[in-house]
């Protein structure tokens, strides 16, 4: 067929021609393809990120955190909070001076625990399936224990209680022990017995509210007291009617505080670092799952532990190496990536085995949960809400924002700007391709005169003018579809990473704040190595833009040529 | 009998303000089987005539009859058609395509296509001398050899009437009478009415008649 052969002609001896076109439009067809790329795998990545409770099967977590700036109205919480997180400094406790110690304190920071049988009175109805963890900060030191150390007695002093000053009578405080409110009775007798005094200071001729009438006043309360109100155990009268009126009584804790005084240099090591008690007996729903487990396999026994991806690079771990927790030895049996990035740890172990060592028997302080369908996730959050006092229902939309990080800045970036470059590159690649298209066409003037004069139509003229852009545009889409891939290659091949950080969602180093020691824990960060994917439909959207571009040019071209006159042949320029 | 009949035939370009009168009221009967040789220098009309006789352009006033027909008043597909058909053109420039072999060049004349297309066009080039260099490129045949291409062209749909723009302008007086001669033999041979403006003298031998045009007018010349 004569019109292919001079096609082929055209393209294959104008080969420069040929070549400037369709690389042009390769170059956009294949830029186009790897931001529409670029974008789909970072929005892709993100999402993982966003919704890490997905990654771990689940959809609701429920912890028990205190507000440490509500100015203390969960009284007990603020309790709790204290008692698991205190790191003692008495270290004489360990041994002499001079000897060497190891201990590992385990922390709650502010993810309280609390019973298991609390949490797991579910609605069975609503709830697919839910997993127990306990995730700790381990404050692991060891060295020579100290020499100087001070000792304070404290307890027993006087206080000033309603203006009076008062010698305590009790020992102990125990903070936090609950006593039963008065009953009517009590009260009643407590009144009468008020009563009867204040008739007898009065008949004495005193006033009841001299500082010697208080006295005789607060005696006879302390006497008539019902039992489990008297200072014996230590205590702060909190609940009662009494505290209406002016007169408390206070008992402070009778101890020793030992501690160093401005610390001495020692060789004393600290490390901080986090361990997770895993509900094992799950296979799909938990802090970690046997699905993230990158090298070596999960843990199956108690005596065995998993190690993160980023805990094991910076310490080295390998797998059958031996890890000691509260003097007691794990063997590693596999590397894992934790995907929950709000809650993870970087040593991960039974659960009843991490409940055992950090004495907290029969208590989690998190608790994973996965409702029936999605409809649920709202009443099975109410439901969370009210199992125990503090309870902290967290869902995905929450997660999702206590993520930032470099991820989520480039990922709402090329949200924004996706559309807009692919949009510029299009135009530009447009206008170049239509200026040398038209470019050459003009060279080609005489030509198409010449073949006018000679009896072809406007029509066959046309058609094939396009003809041969049609061919350009499809060289240049599948050049471009090569090239796009290569930029893939190289870009997924360059280490392209970002971060993503994550606000806690309790675990803190309180201790080592409190007391200096040694490094912060690794903040929760997570970087993602950027892994572009592309689908057939980018590809597809890719080449059809160079086919797409070289037809416009074409279509402008072939009118162009249209408009030629057949009297052009006869120009005598060349 | 008449083939080609130019009555009161006008055609002006606006330059500038200016308005040049390049073919201005020429009227001319040509039958069939003349070789008719126009002579005039640059700017007198006499491409702008071949133009309007090849319905290259339309006059802007007058007729011009090709076998009895107004070819002035015909759509421009009809024109294209009449220019496939009825007339060959041959360049000062040959006007090859430059990216197709000679045998591509001619093949791409042709108007009713066939299978026997290649065998045609080898034909027609065999016809003007050209047996042999039938696959190189233009740019790689002499200038005679790049018109004997432009001529089988010209001939390939066997044309009444061939109009030549100075088909000797380019080349030696040897080459150019070797083409001379060619035109001749087309038209003796194939009774074909040729058109050959030029303002070489040698071309005034092979002519039956003889013409000059000078400010767009003609003006028959003894022979």
């Amino acid at each position: 067929m004569f019109y292919l052969s001079y096609l082929k002609n055209e393209l294959v001896r104008r080969i420069g021609k040929t070549i400037t076109i369709s690389l042009g439009l390769a170059i956009a067809s294949a830029i186009i393809i790897v931001i529409i790329s670029t974008s789909q795998s970072l929005s892709s990545t993100q999402e993982t990120v966003l919704n890490p409770l997905e990654n771990v099967g689940t959809d609701i977590l429920v912890t028990r955190t205190v507000d440490l700036e509500d100015g203390g109205k969960d009284m007990a919480a603020g309790y709790d909070y204290l008692r698991e997180n205190i790191v003692t400094t008495d270290l004489s406790q360990y041994g002499n001076a001079g000897d060497t110690f190891v201990r590992d304190v385990f922390l709650s920071g502010s993810l309280l625990s609390f019973p298991t049988e609390e949490a797991t009175d579910l609605d069975k109805s609503l709830v697919d399936d839910y997993a127990l963890g306990l995730i700790l900060n381990v404050t692991h030191q060891e060295g020579e224990i100290p020499e100087i150390v001070s000792e304070i007695e404290t307890g027993g002093e006087e206080l000033f209680i309603g203006g009076q000053e008062i010698e305590i009578v009790g020992e102990v405080i125990d903070i936090g022990t609950e006593i039963a409110p008065m009953t009517y009775e009590e009260e009643e007798a407590m009144s009468e017995v008020k009563g009867n005094v204040r008739k007898e200071i009065q008949e004495r001729g005193l006033d009841p509210k001299s500082p010697e009438g208080r006295i005789i006043m607060m005696d006879a309360i302390n006497e008539a007291m019902p039992e489990r109100f008297k200072g014996t155990e230590g205590t702060i009268i909190t609940d009662s009617r009494m505290m209406r009126t002016e007169d408390r009584t206070i008992t402070t804790d009778k101890q020793i505080i030992r501690t160093e005084i401005d610390t001495p240099e020692t060789n004393i090591q600290t490390e901080n670092f986090t361990v997770a008690g895993v509900d094992i007996t799950k296979e799909n729903i938990g802090l970690v799952l046997p699905d993230q487990v990158v090298e070596g396999e999960f843990i199956s026994e108690s005596n065995q532990v998993v190690v993160s991806t980023s805990y094991a690079s910076s310490e080295e771990i390998n797998i059958a190496d031996t890890i000691t927790l509260s003097e007691t030895e794990y063997s590693v049996v596999g590397i894992v990536e934790p995907k929950l990035y709000t809650n993870t740890a970087d040593i991960y172990l039974e659960l009843a085995e991490l409940q055992r060592i950090s004495e907290r028997e029969d208590n989690i302080n998190i608790m994973l949960v996965k409702s029936a369908d999605a409809f649920s996730v709202e009443d099975v959050s109410s439901q969370l809400d009210g199992l125990f006092t503090g309870a902290q229902v967290t869902d995905s939309s929450d997660t999702a924002d206590k993520v930032t990080g470099s991820l989520v800045d480039a990922a709402s970036l090329t949200d924004k700007f996706v559309g807009l470059t692919s949009i510029i590159v299009m135009i530009a690649a447009f206008i170049i391709i239509t200026l040398l298209t038209v470019l050459s066409i003009n060279k080609r003037t005489r030509e198409i005169g010449t073949l006018k004069a000679i009896g072809w139509s406007n029509k066959t003229v046309v058609r094939q003018i396009l003809m041969e852009n049609i061919v350009l545009g499809v060289i240049g889409a599948l050049v471009g579809i090569g090239m796009g891939l290569l930029a893939i290659v190289a870009l997924n091949n360059f280490d392209i990473s970002f971060s993503a950080e994550f606000a806690s969602s309790g675990i803190e180093t309180m201790g080592n704040k409190w007391f200096g020691m040694g490094e912060e824990t690794t903040p929760s960060s997570t970087s993602f190595n950027l892994q572009v994917t592309y689908t057939y439909t980018t590809l597809l959207i890719g080449s059809l833009i160079a086919i797409a571009g070289a037809i416009i040019a074409g279509t402008i071209a072939a009118f162009k040529s249209s408009r030629m006159r057949p009297s052009e042949a006869l120009r005598h320029l060349e | 009998m008449t083939l080609i009949e130019l009555k009161n035939l006008h055609r002006e370009y606006k330059q500038g303000s200016k308005t040049i009168h390049a073919v201005d009221g020429i009227d001319l009967k040509v039958s069939k089987g003349d070789y008719l040789v126009i002579f005039g220098s640059s700017g007198s009309g006499k491409s702008t005539l071949l133009q309007l006789i090849g319905g290259l352009e339309r006059p802007s006033k007058g007729s011009v009859f090709i076998d009895g027909k107004n070819i002035a008043e015909i759509s421009e597909s009809k024109l294209t058609k009449l220019r496939g058909h009825k007339v060959g053109f041959v360049f000062q420039h040959y006007n090859l395509i430059p990216t197709l072999s000679a045998l591509q060049n001619v093949e791409a004349a042709i108007i009713n296509r066939s299978d026997q297309d290649k065998e045609k066009a080898k034909k027609a080039l065999k016809m003007v001398g050209l047996g042999n260099r039938v696959n190189h490129l233009p740019s790689l045949l002499s200038g005679g050899e790049q018109q004997r291409v432009a001529i089988a062209r010209a001939l390939i749909n066997e044309p009444d009437i061939i109009l030549a723009d100075e088909p000797t302008g380019n080349l030696d007086t040897k080459t150019g009478e070797e083409i001379a001669d060619i035109l001749k033999r087309l038209n003796k041979e194939n009774n074909q009415t040729i058109i050959l403006i030029t303002h070489s003298e040698y071309n005034r031998k092979y002519a039956s008649r003889v013409m000059s045009i000078k400010d767009g007018k003609l003006q028959e010349e003894m022979k």
